[in-house]
């Protein structure tokens, strides 16, 4: 019934694996990897050029060295990344030995967690349709190697296609009731990805090193209305509050005191909600638009790990390592705020490395009569218009580090550049100032009413403190230097910075430099493909014990809870009585062997038409049978005999219980398989 | 509470492991709330409730049309050969069919799927280990299709028997002893107070005066006494010949003499205490010495005698 895999068995394993194993190659250290792949390559060579397979000896240091080498890498062998790692290498090496039937089932069962590990790193539309495909093809391999009959033809293939025609329907309905854990005692968060994103602590590379990729960072659907255009979406991630030198802002030192809010009806003007999906490459940080005033997860658990920080910024205590989703409520206008003292000298503090003839460059643009907040803002804004600064997405490293050297001297560089300088000056200035990274822009995507923000959108402005108003102003210097960077959005980014120097405009950048309706199609095809995945991603994270319950009720079947609560005490009872039933069979293998053998031995006779009188005891009974059943009389007389000893025959043994207890147990079995002829043979 | 023809189902090994292994999905899913895991976890368990479900209708509709065991040596293998019918719609695969409380010798082969409405042959074969007439008594038919997760099995019952043969061994030559030794046919046939060596069924036309009248009376069906005179060049196999060995050793040499008897083409006749069969030398007559061979009463009185030994001792109560 089972049989070792022929080679061409093999030979489909080692491609199930194979497939399994590519999509950790990249995320696993290269020892691994490579030792893997060298694993796989040596199998496919005995299977092609019958090279010898490594003896049993060498596997097992093989086994061992693995083992070895996952603890020397993570320092352990527990959690997702070590345990990955391990089992893409056991997973490889098995297949050194995948002979027999037992290994060809273990391989694919290692198959299933490899599916499965690659799902802890990627919940995406690209994973699930993998996903897909793998599953079909290792339950086809497994459905292989049980049939047995070896042609392929469509129509062997047919009880295939039925397995997995009726399992769809059932898949879906078990993933639709079966009762799910919003927040449990063993719930943790997946690990984030070694992706880049904002670090910790939002490190001024941050924005440089977001510029040069595509990949989205989130997306947000506006869930109150039409999402304003894309030139005014500015999505606050953090504020930099200490500047360390250079064009070097950071959070380091001490935080500012917590914001509080003034008062002042219809200055902050009416909320925009928006529902974000939060690719996990950005650690802790929720952005939102504008100014950002409430940020809820529906999921409990990350609910109360939202911390609100000052400036109106939110952020999570736990890292962030899978797609997460929360709704934002956000002004457009800052609202009126006190500022203390401790955080007017916070806001003031200058770096160390100030050379003169900066801080004379700022009392140049100070003396002036106007010294509302306004004015020394468009005093600085006309300094970098006047002098010309250039901005590149690869402005190159200042020589000696210094401020004076960017002002003076290169006058190239991007944002955040642009929002450093322009806060320090503000700060010599006298003017508190403070820098705000996040991103500006957004892709507004028709297909599926979302804005789609990437990583080249990443952006850094200025807020300075406007004592009249006593609020925060968003100042933004880019929008000075370079306003088509706000303009088309994070696209001006991937303009070849020759094109830039060469001067370009808003159409060359939309239209794709021209290049005609093949481009224009393949980015319709790629926000259609976006709006798919987006859908797809919301209802993997939505379909939660909540969501169950609301589809539930829309079903007209009132309340969830009962209704699985219903499936479950009837899957809980039939256990019970499964249980019980086992249990109660269990007990009456207990009572006397003996007896419990001659009723069985009566009832199969009685079944064959022939049930035992009332008044005949065994010997009547067997002669009765014999008579009848000539064909079984060795086998009656044999059991019967063996009954009246036990029962009725005296102990002559030396140790009489044990081995009249094994003998009364061994009649027992004989007499449950005991049967009668069908026919009476005369 | 007819387990006959009931079809029984089991999880296999692997069938716990698997859902042992769902079940760590499922709690990986819930850990890092993971719906693509819940989802493979689901697939997984749909997988394993259809194949259950497969698994058991594998065995349906399946009858067994005929079986026969080709009888064999002692200590070499009997083969069971089964057909059974496919009355149902679907085709059936990776059958196996099984003797109960016998041991394999080799693993069934046969890799054909049963298909729709017809019937296929399952060959299997099994440790012969005494000499006798063993009963059948039932065939398990199993199978692990389709994904092996599940064992479905079912017993049909048969009233086959099957004869294993005392092992030819012993290293005694041929006797030369020809049956024209004995004092005609007569002096080999009266032997024993019997004066027939076995009993055919009554066919119309046999003589009155040869059916076994005193077999009829006792309840059993009209039987022909058999008289044969035999080849009076055949070789006479006698069991009382063969001195100072025990009876198992002496079957056995006897069974060895029959063998080589056939392989020679000698015409030959076998010679036991209670019965006698005369000469010849087709393969009819090899099967017939073999069998008597086979069901030579054992040593030990028969279980029948002790049992009305221990009534007469007293010691029953009804």
């Amino acid at each position: 019934m089972t049989r070792a895999p022929g080679k061409q068995l093999q030979l489909l394993l080692l491609l199930i694996v194979s497939f399994n194993v590519i999509p950790h190659t990249f995320e696993l250290p290269p020892w691994i990897t490579a030792t893997s792949i060298s694993f796989l390559l040596w199998t496919a060579l005995h299977l092609f050029k019958n090279v010898t397979l490594p003896p049993t000896w060498l596997r097992a240091i093989f086994v061992v060295a693995g083992g070895v080498g996952v603890f020397f890498q993570w320092h352990t062998i527990v959690g997702q990344e070590p345990a990955t790692g391990l089992l893409v290498y056991l997973a490889s090496l098995k297949m050194l030995e995948a002979t027999r039937y037992r290994d060809a089932m273990y391989v694919i069962f290692t198959s299933y967690f490899l599916l499965m590990a690659h799902l802890l790193t990627s919940q995406s539309l690209p994973s699930t349709l993998y996903m897909g495909l793998d599953v079909l093809l290792i339950t086809a391999l497994m459905f292989q190697l049980h049939k047995r009959d070896r042609r392929t033809s469509p129509r062997s293939l047919r009880p295939a296609m039925r397995l997995l025609g009726v399992a769809l329907p059932v898949w879906i309905f078990l993933f639709l009731v079966f009762p799910r854990f919003s927040a449990g005692l063993w719930r943790l968060n997946a690990p984030p990805p070694t992706q880049t994103g904002f670090s910790d602590d939002m490190s001024p590379g941050d924005v440089e090193k977001l510029i040069q990729s595509d990949e989205p960072a989130f997306r947000a659907t506006f869930t109150g209305g039409e999402p304003p255009s894309p030139i005014d979406l500015y999505w606050r991630g953090a504020i930099l509050y200490s500047a360390d030198g250079g064009l070097r802002w950071s959070r380091n030192g001490a935080e500012p005191d917590t914001d509080r809010f003034v008062r002042a009806p219809g200055l902050s003007g009416p909320r925009v909600r928006q529902e974000i999906v939060l690719e996990p490459a950005f650690k802790k940080w929720l952005f939102a638009l504008d100014f950002p005033r409430e940020i809820e997860f529906d999921d409990p658990l990350r609910h109360s790990q939202v911390r609100r920080r000052p400036g109106m910024i939110f952020e999570v205590s736990k890292e962030i390592g899978s797609r997460t989703i929360y709704q934002a409520s956000s002004s457009r206008e800052t609202p009126a705020q006190a500022l203390s003292i401790f955080d007017r000298k916070l806001y003031l503090q200058l770096p160390s490395d100030l050379t003169t003839d900066v801080i004379e460059l700022a009392q140049r643009l100070n003396a002036d009569t106007d010294s509302s907040t306004r004015a020394r803002v468009d005093r600085v804004m006309r300094f970098f218009d006047d002098e010309e600064f250039r901005y590149s997405k690869e402005p190159g490293a200042l020589k000696t580090g210094l401020l004076r050297e960017f002002l003076f001297e290169s006058k190239v560089g991007f944002c955040e550049h642009f929002a450093a300088s322009f806060a320090t000056l503000m700060r010599l200035m006298k003017v508190p100032a403070r820098v705000v990274v996040g991103f500006q822009g957004g892709i507004y995507n028709g297909f599926g009413r979302y804005v789609l923000v990437r990583s080249l959108d990443a952006h850094a402005w200025a807020e300075v403190w406007d004592e009249s108003q006593s609020r925060w102003l968003r100042v933004d210097p880019t929008a000075t230097i370079a306003p088509l960077r706000l303009r088309v959005g994070g696209d001006y980014n991937l303009v070849d910075s020759r094109d830039l120097a060469a001067g370009v405009s808003e159409e060359m950048i939309r239209n794709g430099f021209g290049r005609g309706w093949a481009t224009r199609f393949s980015w319709r095809a790629r926000l259609a493909w976006d709006a798919a995945a987006m859908r797809w991603n919301n209802f993997l994270l939505k379909y939660d014990f909540q969501f169950q319950q609301e589809l539930f009720a829309k079903l007209g079947l009132g309340e969830a809870n009962r209704w699985i609560f219903f499936l479950w005490l009837a899957a809980g009872l039939l256990l019970f009585a499964i249980l019980l039933q086992t249990a109660l069979r269990l007990k009456a293998k207990k009572e006397d062997p003996l007896l419990d053998g001659y009723h069985r031995f009566c009832s199969r006779c009685a079944q064959a038409g022939l049930p035992r009188l009332s008044q005949e005891g065994p010997l009547a009974y067997s002669r009765r049978l014999i008579a009848r059943y000539p064909d079984a009389a060795i086998e009656i007389e044999q059991l019967m005999r063996e009954f009246i000893t036990l029962r009725y025959g005296r102990t002559t043994q030396a140790d009489p219980t044990t081995t009249t207890t094994r003998r009364a147990r061994a009649f027992q079995q004989k007499s449950r398989r005991f049967m009668l002829p069908k026919e009476p043979t005369n | 509470m007819d387990r006959n023809g009931k079809i029984y189902i089991l999880p296999t090994r692997f069938g716990v492991v698997f859902f042992i292994g769902i079940v760590l999905m499922l709690l990986v899913g819930a850990t890092y709330s993971n719906n693509l895991v819940n989802m493979l976890a689901f697939f997984l368990l749909a997988i394993a409730f259809v194949a259950m479900v497969q698994t058991h209708n594998n065995l349906k509709n399946i009858k067994l049309q005929k079986v026969s065991v080709e009888p064999g040596f002692a200590g070499s293998t009997v083969s069971l050969t089964t057909a059974l019918e496919n009355t149902g719609t679907a085709p059936r695969f990776n059958l196996e069919v099984r003797a109960q409380k016998m041991k394999f010798d080799r693993e069934p082969e046969n890799a054909q799927p049963l298909q729709a409405r017809a019937t296929l042959r399952f060959k299997s074969e099994y440790f012969a280990e005494t000499r006798g007439r063993y009963p059948l008594k039932r065939l398990k038919i199993s199978t692990i299709f389709p994904v092996g997760l599940f064992y479905s099995w079912m017993w049909i019952p048969t009233d086959e028997t099957y004869l294993v043969y005392p092992q030819p061994k012993g290293d005694q030559p041929l006797p030369s002893t020809k049956l024209e030794s004995f004092a005609g046919p007569h002096a080999l046939t009266t032997r024993g107070g019997d004066d027939f060596y076995g009993h055919r069924e009554y066919r119309p036309g046999d003589p009155a005066r040869r059916i076994d009248w005193k077999a009829f009376a006792r309840g059993r069906p009209l039987l022909v006494k058999e008289f044969d005179e035999g080849d009076p060049a055949a070789v006479v196999f006698d069991y009382d010949q063969l001195q100072g060995m025990t009876q198992e050793a002496r079957l056995s040499q006897l069974a060895a003499w029959v063998e080589s008897a056939k392989q020679q083409r000698l015409s030959y006749a076998l010679r036991l205490p209670h019965v006698v069969v005369p000469a010849g030398d087709d393969y009819q007559h090899y099967l017939r010495c073999l069998e008597q061979l086979a069901l030579f009463p054992a040593e030990p009185t028969s279980p029948s005698d002790k049992i009305r030994g221990e009534r007469t001792r007293g010691r029953l109560s009804p």
